[in-house]
């Protein structure tokens, strides 16, 4: 329920609220650190006390036992939650059974790296390389996949990297826990469920693994309530010691909400926040964190918010709240090592938070907490948590989305807007229950997905479509990898006839490359299922615990599998290029064109590229022959993975979000039939190629009208509009009316050129410019050079003209 | 009744040099503005060059061009020249279209293209949508749309039928019964432009007199008096002068009008001018108004309300 | 492969170290760096042998690793065991990780953080590995921490 009148909430600043203004320089004054905690406490686990003869689901129950009772309860700052994710102020969590190792060669290197240090001490170094991860070469998910299906064609072929990445190498998370549970229930309701089912059951040979399965949950979740044990402890101790009185007070209030939550049922708002907070933390224990998501907040916390009110809490307090604990989520940073910071570095965490939308009965859901949590954001403008806002075009309120337009504009660059019409469509479409869809959150980048209920490792692969393009130009070969004959061999494309016939190619090409992608994720899931079951991420899923299951083994309600696709206007434009114009209008033959890209449209070939490039027929404009090949292509890369059954029993579904990927990938690619030169970064999401698409309306028209119950894994529409445009109400205009045509997502930079490159220039002037990048939020300074000039380069609109501004 | 013909004009097929998008200024809201070719006045200050004439025209698009002379090459008559800045002699030009044919990167275009109704249409429904949300809709302007008011008509009747709010742009110089007849039932916004009182000054510098205009307007606001929007282009020296606005002013007031619109001078269209070889008056002033003569204009209208988009 | 024995033969340990040190450090610089594999195996054998700190890198550890050069020229089996370490000039199948490289420079700049140009590296497809990575990435470690020593750069 919406109460209050001032939607902007114009009284509350951070100068108001000077400990949310102080945590904030804190944070980013405060380079981030390696911390050896869990690594050394799994590694002495698994070296003295794993029991091998244990289910998996059992070792891993008593593993997070272990780890959550000997986490160090710290408690570093004036911060009114309780709990770290790491024992630094900002620390990088290495995981040593995913892909901790790969940072190995540079445990010594990596503090004084240009991009993105990490700090280390010299007896960190000396343990991870004598003690820690000498454990872990044989026993990663990686190399366990690789040596249970005799290192198969699927997995050579990631370590290409320029194919496609399967992420559960990294973890399994990309998804949203079941916060809702932990707030109306409390862990030890939960922790009793599963004792009185597994009580229940008898002694055959299934009800044996459900009974481990209910054991690893009780036995995780009591390290989870020693954990907040510990950490009430520690207050007390401090308080014990400290001088000032009110924050002494603070101290012994933070003992007192460690002593009641998460094991019991929250009473205030506080409490509720630093519930969810103390279970993140765990859950990131399990889990590296790519994409753990946070669901509904605003839905979630807001009976214990509105009990508080009553009771006399201020706005003010409650955002300061809101604030403690967006920068409690900004307390890590993911590991990445030199090699992935070049091609892919620049991302948080990417914890998305949805905000607004309806209610299950389809009812506007927006509140006052809602606008409490887009306060906070607008306040701090961090990178985490990614803020993502839905609307619902007809039920929604008007004020509502003037408002989320005013923080986009005060903020730059977030929150991000969910079209809750196309989003339910979507889900029904995939067979969640009509309720169930209204109550969607967004994962990650831009991926919807039923609230607590859905595993659906939304972002298990990466795909670079223009691999398959290029196999299809060169019978099955790439020009990174010269002559191997990687993909299936296809007809070369100068002997080819028809564009019929270069389109059968592709989808051969296609199907194959999606065959490899699908076989290796199902692969490694049985990995983790061998070696890495989530008993804690299982006890706040619903589903899991009726089924006896846990998540990995599909223990959810809705099991999913999540691929991301790169480089769609990229292919959708080169497709188009070569219908043109070599088969179509002739005015150049197939020979010509490829030609012309082996030579990365060099002199000789200018004239072609620059009828290439001037051509209006591309992807977001008017064209129906660019239409035409994008429906096509997005209807063959659905039916090709809804035809596949993933490893849980679920299903595929397809994205187009990119991260930094877009950059990445296009950085290691030659040059395309589109008219893009060698080494240049893709289109980024869902998003015409920087350039083509010189007309807005036209552009949010096709993307639009893709269709989006074949986009299931969601997509991100990036946008610039020029600031000293974008007002109101024309930037609302905008969206409604893209929303109102069936656009599913979209998200805006509303920054100019000029900042962005003197950002890049002096990048210490800028030290918390944030920006989209494909779905989530980055710090500007944090991004690869690839990826700064795509930013700098994207398509950005002038909301006078409706034009984009050309580049250059 | 009138001394005026624009027969030879209108014998042509009509053409579009321009079709804007997501247009904010030309009526309320997000709109689509469709710009004819042709016109009968030829103001000096006119800021679509390229509508003057109904034909259609080439037009070079430097950013595009990548230098590689095939116009040159292709030009039968050698209009073209690679020169820096890039030169078409326009008095040798044929308009045959060749170079624009030949250009690669689509530098040269032929300005001016016929629009069958069905497609315009099709094109201006695009984005019904945008026009909903923003209580936009779509502009005829120009050049001069009256100048083709059996295809203008035929447009807005279909877009009338499909709801959607239609305006046009208009000098005022057409025939009233045909007008009456053709476009006035099917439009919900007249903006019409008052330039200058002073019949002498109005024959010097649009070319035609403002006789016929005045006797529109007048018949106009007796008709439809809620759809009619007088707009006063202002440029300096020629109708921003106080005593032009004065008489405007009087003028309209007189006739009962209840608001109007003041267009400020935006000098950035001369160097789109020279793109397409028009010489442009050397007294046209190279500035933006200053917000003190705005100011000083604005309050000889103050009795009426002010639109702006 | 040069003749290590035979190279230290005579020195100290003290001398041999420096030598060997040189000739690493002097393999960097080369254009080509075609000695740099030799000259990396040798020095990090010689390490093994007289630095009981870094010998304590492959205490209990077992490890085989293959090089290979795209061009044949070059196929050298590296075995660790038992605290030391193997050279051979031979190709097998049963090891844990293959590496086959273009020439020196391509596998010095895919071995070393130091001035390394990864984009480089994979743009020309320079280095491919096949087997189990974290065996290249604990061999990594020991390159990388060569040169640092040797060039004064350890944090
Ligand atoms: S339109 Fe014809 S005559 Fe005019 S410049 Fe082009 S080719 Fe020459
Ligand atoms: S043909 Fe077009 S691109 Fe070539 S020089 Fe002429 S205008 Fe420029």
């Amino acid at each position: 329920m919406v109460t209050i009148d001032d939607l902007s909430l114009k009284d509350v600043t951070l100068d108001r609220l000077p400990r949310l203004k102080r945590l904030r320089e804190l944070h980013f004054a405060t380079r981030p650190e390696i911390c050896v905690e869990l690594p050394r406490n799994i590694t002495s686990y698994m070296k003295h006390l794993d029991n091998p003869a244990d289910s998996p689901e059992l070792r891993a129950g008593k593993l997070y036992k272990y780890v959550m009772e000997n986490k160090r309860p710290v408690i570093a700052d004036e911060n009114l939650l309780a709990g770290t994710t790491t024992a630094r102020t900002i620390g990088v969590v290495l995981y040593p059974d995913f892909m901790a190792l790969s940072i190995w060669p540079e445990l010594e290197t990596v503090s004084r790296r240009k991009k993105n240090p990490f700090g280390i001490t010299r007896e960190e170094i000396k343990e991870l390389n004598f003690d820690i991860f000498p454990y872990w070469p044989d026993h990663t998910v990686q190399e366990v996949a690789k040596r249970d299906n005799g290192n198969p064609l699927c997995q050579r072929i990631m370590e290409r990297i320029v194919f496609y990445i399967a992420t559960k190498v990294y973890c399994i998370s990309h998804t949203v826990p079941n916060y809702a549970m932990v707030v109306e229930r409390g862990l030890l309701d939960i922790l009793r469920e599963a004792r009185e089912r597994e009580l229940s059951l008898g002694g055959s040979k299934e009800a044996r693994a459900k009974k481990d399965f209910y054991q690893a949950v009780q036995l995780s979740l009591s390290g989870v309530i020693s954990y907040a044990a510990n950490l009430s402890r520690e207050a007390e101790r401090l308080a014990a010691k400290e001088v000032d009185t009110k924050r002494r007070q603070e101290l012994l209030e933070m003992a007192e909400v460690c002593k009641r939550v998460p094991a019991g049922r929250p009473r205030t708002f506080r409490e509720a926040l630093n519930a969810i907070w103390i279970c993140k933390i765990a859950l990131h224990q399990e889990n590296a964190n790519v994409a753990l998501s946070l669901g509904r907040l605003d839905q979630v916390l807001y009976p214990f918010y509105a009990e508080d009110i009553k009771r006399g809490l201020t706005l003010a307090e409650a955002v300061e709240l809101i604030g403690c604990f967006w920068l409690k989520i900004a307390d890590h940073v993911p590991l990445s090592p030199e090699t992935g910071e070049e091609l892919f570095g620049g991302s948080g965490s990417n914890q998305a938070v949805t905000l607004g939308g309806v209610d299950m009965q389809g009812e506007d859901a927006v509140n006052d907490l809602t606008y409490a949590m887009l306060k906070a954001t607008e306040l701090l403008r961090l990178r985490d948590p990614n803020v993502n806002a839905r609307y619902y075009p007809e039920v929604s309120k008007k004020e509502y989305l003037d408002r989320l337009c005013e923080v986009n504009i005060n903020t730059g660059a977030t929150p991000c807007f969910h079209n809750d019409a196309s989003a339910v469509e979507v889900l029904t479409g995939q067979g969640v229950s009509l309720e169930h869809a209204r109550d969607y959150s967004s994962v990650g980048c831009v991926e919807p997905s039923s609230s607590g209920r859905t595993y659906g490792h939304t972002g298990c692969i990466l795909m670079n479509l223009t691999s398959a393009l290029e196999m299809a130009l060169w019978g099955g070969k790439h020009r990174l990898t010269e002559d191997e004959q990687i993909g299936p061999k296809t007809k070369p494309a100068v002997a080819m006839t028809s564009f019929g016939e270069f389109k059968k190619a592709l989808e051969t090409q296609l199907g194959w490359l999606i065959d490899q992608v699908v076989t290796l994720n199902n692969n490694l899931g049985r990995a983790h299922q061998e070696i890495h079951p989530t008993p804690m991420l299982s006890a706040l899923m619903e589903g899991c615990m009726e089924k006896g299951k846990d998540v990995i083994y599909g223990g959810a309600t809705y099991n999913s599998s999540g691929a991301a696709m790169i480089g769609l206007a990229d292919v959708v434009d080169s497709v188009t290029a070569i219908q043109e114009f070599v088969f179509d209008k002739k005015k150049f033959t197939m020979a010509e064109m490829i030609s012309a890209i082996n030579a990365n449209w060099s002199v000789p070939y200018k004239k072609l590229q620059a009828m290439v490039k001037a051509s209006p027929e591309k992807f977001g404009t008017d064209s129906r022959m660019a239409r035409a090949n994008a429906d096509w292509l997005i209807g063959f890369l659905h039916d090709t993975f809804q035809s596949k059954e993933n490893y849980r029993g679920g299903k595929y579904t397809v994205g187009y979000w990119t991260m930094t990927n877009h950059a990445g990938f296009g950085a290691l690619t030659g040059a395309l039939p589109s008219g893009r030169m060698k080494n240049e970064p893709f289109a980024s999401g869902i998003t015409p190629v920087s350039g083509s698409a010189p007309v807005l309306t036209s552009c949010l028209n096709f993307v639009a009208r893709l269709d989006h119950t074949r986009i299931a894994d969601g997509h991100a529409l990036n946008l610039k509009y020029t600031p000293s445009t974008t007002t109101l109400p024309r930037f609302a205009n905008t969206i409604e009316a893209f929303f109102k045509m069936g656009g599913l997502q979209v998200q805006f930079n509303i920054i100019d050129r000029k900042t962005l490159e003197d950002a890049r220039k002096y990048p210490e002037k800028y030290p918390d410019l944030f920006v989209r990048v494909s779905g989530y939020t980055a710090y500007f300074k944090d991004l690869n050079p690839h990826m700064q000039q795509e930013i700098i380069t994207r398509a950005e609109y002038d909301l006078v003209t409706g034009e984009e501004q050309k580049y250059g | 009744m009138t001394s005026f013909s624009t027969a030879n004009l209108t014998t042509a097929r009509p053409l579009v040099f321009d079709i804007k998008r997501h247009a904010l200024e030309d009526g309320p809201g997000i709109r689509s503005t469709v710009f004819f070719k042709g016109c009968p006045l030829s103001c000096l200050w006119c800021q679509n060059p390229e509508s003057i004439d109904p034909g259609p025209e080439i037009g070079f698009y430097p950013r595009d061009c990548i230098k590689c002379g095939d116009c040159v090459q292709t030009c039968p008559v050698s209009a073209c020249a690679l020169e820096d800045p890039f030169l078409i002699d326009r008095e040798r030009c044929t308009r045959c279209g060749d170079c624009v044919e030949a250009c690669p990167g689509r530098a040269l275009r032929l300005i001016g293209r016929f629009y069958p109704v069905d497609e315009l249409v099709d094109i201006l429904l695009r984005d019904k949508i945008f026009y909903e949300v923003s209580g936009g809709g779509v502009t005829f302007s120009g050049g001069e749309p009256t100048l083709f008011m059996d295809y203008t008509s035929a447009v807005l009747k279909v877009l009338k039928d499909s709801g959607i709010h239609t305006a046009i742009q208009t000098n005022g110089f057409f025939a009233w019964e045909e007008f009456g007849e053709k476009i006035l039932p099917y439009v919900d916004l007249i903006m019409f432009d008052v330039k200058l009182a002073d019949a002498g000054k109005h024959r010097e510098y649009t070319g035609q007199s403002n006789k016929p205009i005045l006797t529109n307007l007048k018949n106009l606001l007796a008709e439809r008096a809620e759809a009619v929007l007088p707009r006063i282009p202002l440029i300096p020296e020629f109708t921003a002068t106080v005593e032009n606005l004065r008489s405007i002013s009087d003028l309209l007031k007189g006739l009962g009008v209840k608001k109007c619109s003041l267009l400020p001078y935006n000098p950035t269209w001369i160097s789109k001018a020279e793109n397409f070889g028009k010489n442009v008056d050397p007294r046209l002033s190279r500035h933006l108004l200053t917000p003190q003569e705005l100011k000083k204009y604005r309050d000889i209208f103050s009795w009426s309300e002010l639109v702006t988009f | 492969m040069f003749d290590i024995e035979r190279f230290i033969s005579g020195l100290s340990m003290d001398k041999a170290l420096e030598r060997l040190g040189e000739k690493f450090l002097k393999s960097l610089e080369d254009e080509t760096a075609e000695t740099f594999l030799e000259a990396l195996l040798a020095f990090m054998k010689i390490k093994f042998m007289f630095d009981p700190a870094y010998r304590k890198n492959i205490e209990g550890f077992r490890g085989r690793y293959q090089f290979r050069s795209r061009d044949g020229g070059v196929a050298v089996l590296v075995k660790f065991e038992d605290g030391d370490m193997k050279i051979r000039e031979q190709t097998s199948d049963d090891v844990n990780v293959t590496v086959s490289f273009k020439d020196g420079r391509a596998l010095m700049n895919f071995l070393l953080s130091a001035n390394r140009d990864i984009l480089r590296g994979l743009l020309n497809n320079e280095v491919v590995v096949a087997g189990n990575l974290n065996y290249m990435y604990k061999f990594g470690f020991m390159a990388n921490h060569l040169q640092l020593e040797l060039t004064g750069n350890l944090p």
